[in-house]
Parts: C-alpha cells; structure tokens; sequence
C-alpha cells in the first residue's frame, strides 16, 4: 500500500477537501433551518467526490473513479433532493426548534471534539509525512461531528442528516488511509446507504403522521 | 462447488422461500409454514457444515468471502435454529393477528419479505471472512429487521423502530471506522486489498499489524457491534424494539440478532488476542460486560410490560457473555459459547410465549 505526500498537489488537495468538509460539517450543527442541514450535507458530499477524484487521479484507480462518480451522483444529488422533495418540503418542514443544548454551547463541544479527534489520531498512529496524517484527523473530527449533530438537534430530520455526515467521515478517512476498501465492500456500503435512507424516510414520514413534530423530543412513550 | 460450498448457499438461500411464498400471494399460515420449512432446511444444512468443518478444513471460497470455520458453525447452527422457532411461532401468531385484523395483507406480505430477508442477512453474515462485507451484511440485517419493527405502524412501534435504525446504524458505522483501522494496520504487509480484510488472513498474520491502530481498531468495533448486540451504555434502543416487534420478530432480534453481533465482535477479539496480548481485549470487554449486568439487573427491578423485562434480561446475558470472553482462555470460549446458545435458545421460547400470552 502506498501513501501519498502530504506535500504533493493530490495532497494538498485532499487536505483542503478535507478542511471544507470539516466546516461544512459546523455548518450543520450550527444550523437552524431544514432546507439548509439538506443544503450542507450536499455541499459536503459533492467536496467528498472532489476528494475521491483527486485521490483516483493519483493512485490511478478505476474503482476509486466509479465510486467518486457514485458519490456525486447518489450523496451529492440523489439523496439531497429526495431528502428535500420528500421531507421538507411535502412534510412543510421549516425551522429546527428542538435542541438539547444551546447553540454556542453545542459549537463549543464541536471544538472540542475536532481536538480530541487530533488527540487520539495523531501520535504514532498514522505515516509520518503523508496526505492520511492531515487528513484522518479531520475526518474522525467529522464523524464526532455528525454525531454530536444527532445528539443535540432532536428532530428526525436532523439525525438522519447527522448519521450521513457520519458516513461521509468514515469515507474520508478510507479514500485517504486505505485508498480503497475491495470494490463488492464499497458498493454495499453505498447500497446500505441508499436503503437505509429510504427506510428512514419511510418511518420520518409516518412519525410525522402521527405526532405534530417528529421531534425527538416527542418520542417519549418508550423509556425505562 | 464442493458439497460445503452447496450447503453454505442453501443455508442463506433456504429461509427465502418464506418471503418467495408471501409475494406470490400465499396467505399468513401458508407463508410461515413456508418459512418453517425453508429454516428447518437451513438448520438441517447448518448441522451437515458444522460436522464437517468441526475439527476439518474450514470452508474457504470466493476469494475469502465465503469463509466458515467451526465458529461460524455454532452460530449458523443457533441462528438457524431460532429462525425456525421464530417461524413455526408465526404461524399461530401473524395467523391470529390476521384473523383479528390487526395486521392487513399487505403487512403480513411486509412481514414475511423482511423476516426472510433478515434472516438470511444474518445467516449471510456469519459465513463471511471478509470484514468489510460482513459491516456490510450486519448493517443490511438492521434495516431488514427495522422494518419488522415498525411494521404495525402505531406511533410507539414507529418510535421504536426510529430510536432502533438510527443508533444502530450509528453503531455499526462506527464499527464500519474501525473495520478501517484494522484494514489499515495490515498497511505494513503489503496485501491486496481483499486479503487486508480477510480474517483468516488477518490472523495468521497477527504479528506483523501495527499496534496502535488495531487498538484504536477493536475499540471501535467493541463499540460497533456493541450496539448491535446491546451492550450498555449502547443498549437503549433494545427494549424498546423488543417490546414492539411482533413476538417472533422480537424472538429474532432477541436470540438471533444480539448473537450475530457478538460474532463479528468474536472475530475482531481473536485478532486483537493474537496481536495485543491478553490485557487490553480483556479490559474493554470486561467493562462494557459488567456495565451491562449492572443496567440490565437495575432496569429489570422496574415492573412493567414482560416484553421489555425480557430484553433488559437479554442486556445482562449479552453481558455475561462480554464477560465470559473478556476472561478468556479455553473455558472462558466455552462458557461464552454455551451461554449463548442457551440464552439463544430460552429467550427465543419465551418471547414466542409472551406472545401467545398477548393473544389470548
């Protein structure tokens, strides 16, 4: 397996990627609107598929190709409008009221989470010298992100956007560390990603059916 | 194809003809009947490949992906035998809540689909020695499974199968980044891209995967497949799907769902053991073991729906077992395995009892 330098054009680029990924990941959890968690999280997938076609150009890979290809068009397009068509806007979904903790605060665990995914990435834990070393660290900070997202943002909206950005993380991290995982293992991954979004769209539909909010905060019959 | 090839595939295929007899139309008792029959097929299937493998060569094929060693045959032996209670518990159950009219056609044809289609995932999944395809089978079986909990559509059973999908495919992402780490800790060994995730591979090359990150890697994956097998403090979403599932679905979440996840986490131990030593895996398994008796023995003081006294039951068990393993050595493996298929075995009856209770 080898590893690209961080201080090759491909890394560099990956680097930068990888940092508009991060912000676009804050940008989610910082904000208050449906439309714009949708919005984000199409950003970010269509920055991910620049990633996966920068680091296909340098390894010369077809597989990685095909996949950057099918993250544009399923992360990128696919799932942002449907998720728009189908939820925002046929459910008239428009301002996220429902959160655990305030925003300054949630931005401050944001923060710190970014740090402690250098803490626990950094230290002899990754090749000195190479594009993975920059950008493992930014890509774990995205999956802490996304789930510190599903924590403090109640509605079922905002989790589903939340555990997506999860994925877009863990991608991150595999098109720089592994280059690739075998292709039959990506296109599952792709093919869970795609059913379980329609699964969870099935069930935000019919919660809405029957509660007024399909917040989080509503699902309370079930404890203990 | 060898005949072990054969038996492998009929294992996974066999349980579809429940699904297969519901989409061509069959009603409620016809479709579980065929179900039963396609499960005692798989169970049958499942014995002949654990005598064969016990002891022998393992089955290995596909460029790894088909792998089934005697480990996998113990599961595939308890899953199997759970579908087919689970099945044989449908007829009278999904029948009755047909005849009541509960359940509308439709839901029953939703039913079998997924029913079948889960326990084939699960089956599928254990006889993979690919890791990344076996992220990818577990994560399928969730979503398969969610269905069958929000399949009565009310708001608690829609709750529960929320709070379900979404930390559990939370949880299996997570182990997804740790199947990651330890594809890339293999980095030093230079192997294709299939072999890094091969298990067998894996382990017999043990000593030469990078330390730091099959930590950070088994880690992960203890956490991961945690979810999915309700160790605390990832469990929360189990009572929750255990009460609202039909009762054989519960049984299949309860006896056959938690032991497919303690499988995957079975496999990333092995690894770890081999490269790590005894403290580590043992130190994380004991705390999220005992973590486990602990909330499931508390929450189980609590009086309430038997259901969710059942599935706090299932927490503490997974826990034992968590322990079992993090102990260790030849009897702590056998403690472990027997644990399961017993709790298998008594928490699939009692959950198909529980729903005759609710019937009648």
């Amino acid at each position: 397996m080898q590893f690209l330098s961080a201080s090759s054009t491909a890394g560099v680029l990956l680097d930068l990627s990888g940092a508009v990924i991060l912000l676009l990941a804050f940008a989610c959890l910082a904000s208050k609107l449906f439309d714009r968690y949708v919005a984000y999280y199409g950003a970010q997938s269509v920055v991910l598929a620049f990633a996966a076609g920068t680091s296909a150009a340098a390894f010369h890979s077809t597989e990685l190709w095909i996949l950057a290809a099918l993250t544009l068009a399923i992360k990128g397009i696919a799932i942002p409008v449907a998720a728009r068509r189908v939820l925002v806007e046929r459910l008239a979904l428009k301002r996220d009221a429902a959160m655990s903790t305030g925003l300054s605060t949630s931005l401050i665990a944001g923060g710190a989470l970014t740090a402690f995914a250098y803490l626990v990435t950094r230290p002899a834990l990754l090749p000195h010298g190479s594009a993975a070393a920059a950008v493992v660290p930014l890509s774990t900070a995205v999956i802490l992100l996304g789930a510190l997202a599903m924590v403090v943002r109640r509605h079922t909206v905002a989790q589903l956007i939340g555990w997506l950005i999860v994925e877009n993380g863990v991608f991150l991290g595999a098109i720089t560390l592994v280059a690739t995982f075998p292709f039959i293992v990506e296109a599952g991954i792709f093919l869970d990603i795609v059913a379980g979004v329609l699964i969870m769209i099935v069930f935000v539909s019919g919660l809405t059916r029957q509660l007024a909010q399909a917040s989080a905060a509503e699902l309370r019959t079930l404890r203990g | 194809m060898t005949t072990m090839t054969v038996l492998a595939v009929l294992i996974v295929l066999a349980p579809l003809a429940g699904p297969a007899a519901a989409l061509a139309g069959a009603r409620a008792r016809p479709s579980a009947l065929a179900l039963s029959v396609g499960a005692a097929i798989s169970l049958g299937c499942s014995i002949a490949l654990l005598t064969r493998v016990n002891g022998g060569k393992p089955l290995q094929g596909w460029d790894g992906f088909l792998y089934a060693d005697s480990l996998s045959g113990f599961f595939l032996l308890t899953v199997s035998g759970v579908t087919l209670l689970a099945g044989l518990g449908s007829i009278s159950y999904i029948g009755a809540q047909r005849d009541s009219g509960e359940l509308t056609s439709f839901q029953v044809k939703l039913y079998f689909t997924f029913f079948g289609l889960f326990a084939s995932l699960m089956l599928a999944s254990l006889e993979t020695g690919n890791l990344g395809l076996l992220f990818v089978l577990v994560e399928a079986s969730t979503l398969a499974s969610a269905a069958l909990v929000g399949l009565e559509g009310r708001a608690a059973s829609l709750e529960a199968a929320w709070k379900y999908v979404i930390i559990s495919s939370l949880g299996v992402t997570i182990a997804l980044a740790g199947t990651l780490f330890l594809f890339y800790s293999a980095s030093a060994l230079h192997p294709g891209s299939n072999l890094a995730l091969t298990w067998p591979y894996l382990l017999a090359h043990a000593p030469a995967l990078i330390p730091q990150s099959l930590r950070l890697a088994f880690l992960l994956a203890v956490v991961g497949y945690g979810t999915k097998v309700g160790l605390a403090p990832m469990h929360t979403w189990l009572p929750d799907a255990h009460a609202e599932a039909p009762s054989p679905a519960s049984a299949m979440l309860s006896a056959a769902l938690l032991n497919t996840g303690m499988y995957a986490i079975i496999r990333f131990l092995a690894i770890a053991h081999a490269r790590l030593g005894d403290t580590y895996p043992r130190a994380v398994l004991l705390s999220f073991g005992f973590a486990s008796i602990v909330i499931g023995a508390l929450f189980m003081v609590r009086k309430g729906n038997f259901k969710r006294l059942f599935a706090y039951s299932s927490v503490e068990h997974m826990g034992i077992i968590a322990v079992a393993l993090g102990f260790g050595g030849t009897l702590g493996l056998y403690g472990a395995l027997l644990q399961v298929l017993n709790h298998a075995l008594a928490k699939a009856v009692l959950f198909l009892t529980s729903g005759e209770v609710s019937l009648r």
